[in-house]
């Protein structure tokens, strides 16, 4: 019972580790759940099994919204899904699935754009004398 | 002594006749606006659970509602989707909008409908501009063979869709 539960909060997102700016990049995601349909009954004793989908998928770019999907029960079990996004500036990207019931999971990645020159782009700007810059 | 306040006058009956009547009748004009619309209503989850069989009509109301008589744009939505599937519980389709994704020009929501599954909506997908192009693909459950309808509702107010038949060998419980 307790491995059947992990089953259905196994998540994976797949992200390109690096990009050049202006790339169109495709993301590719994938949620282990079984997505009962709500229609399916028991061989034996006759009974409904009940309804339990992911509801909703929503990808955030830099803690921006930047697609989201609403999922009805005719979506697969084990649902795969992949779409595109504009690779401008690099950082993190986080998807979230939610359940029928409320629980909500994520999943996050973290994507490098480079310049032509080969020089990273980074969206926030640093100071000169702050000592986060030798990190960076 | 003699309480008029129980009594059932004549004029109390008609009223109580002339009120069922009104709230009948809108509920009656509302009904084929809540069935038919694409977003849940209260009741979804409980018809979708004990009718198990398929209702065509509704499949069409949905998409009558989506569409709301706006003419159709062709070369907008490309679909594939493959035109024989073994198995009914997954099968993969993809698609794209041919569309710059500017601020007048991009892909607002996408719906995908299988029409022969009891329950006909699939999935919704709503875009930005900032992702770079609208293509998604996914998996999805078909019951029977039959046709499935992306229709794409652009930010400036046209619509675009597609249809594509595929032919499933065993069926899916959905």
């Amino acid at each position: 019972m307790a491995n059947e539960e992990r089953k259905n909060w196994r998540r994976r997102l797949k992200v390109p580790i690096s990009a050049l700016q202006g790339e169109i990049i495709t993301i590719k995601t994938m949620a282990e759940h079984i997505m009962e349909p709500g229609v399916r009954r028991d061989p034996e004793t006759g009974v409904i099994y009940p309804k339990k989908i992911i509801d909703l998928v929503i990808c955030r770019f830099n803690g921006k919204q930047i697609y989201k999907s609403h999922w009805f029960s005719g979506v697969s079990a084990n649902p795969f899904m992949s779409f595109k996004m504009k690779a401008i500036t690099s950082g993190l990207v986080e998807v979230e699935w939610v359940d029928d019931y409320g629980q909500s999971s994520y999943k996050k990645a973290v994507i490098m754009v480079y310049d032509k020159n080969g020089k990273k782009i980074i969206p926030m700007k640093l100071d000169k004398a702050s000592s986060i810059k030798e990190v960076m | 002594m003699y309480l008029k306040k129980n009594i059932l006058t004549r004029r109390k009956f008609f009223n109580f006749i002339l009120g069922f009547a009104c709230v009948f009748s809108s509920k009656l004009s509302f009904a084929e606006k809540q069935i038919g619309s694409p977003f849940r209503d209260r009741f979804q989850s409980y018809r979708q659970t004990f009718r198990i069989e398929p209702d065509p009509e509704e499949a069409k109301r949905i998409v009558r509602n989506i569409i709301k008589g706006r003419e159709i744009r062709e070369d907008l939505i490309y679909l594939k989707a493959p035109d024989i599937a073994e198995n009914g519980n997954t099968v993969p389709i993809s698609f794209s909008v041919n569309c710059s994704m500017e601020e007048q020009d991009y892909p607002k929501i996408v719906h995908i409908l299988v029409l022969d599954n009891p329950f006909p909506e699939i999935a919704r997908f709503y875009f930005t501009p900032e992702s770079g192009e609208a293509s998604v693909a996914i998996r999805i459950r078909m019951r029977t063979s039959s046709n499935i309808i992306a229709i794409a509702e652009m930010s400036d107010g046209t619509v675009g869709a597609t249809k594509s038949f595929v032919d499933v060998t065993i069926g899916a419980c959905s």
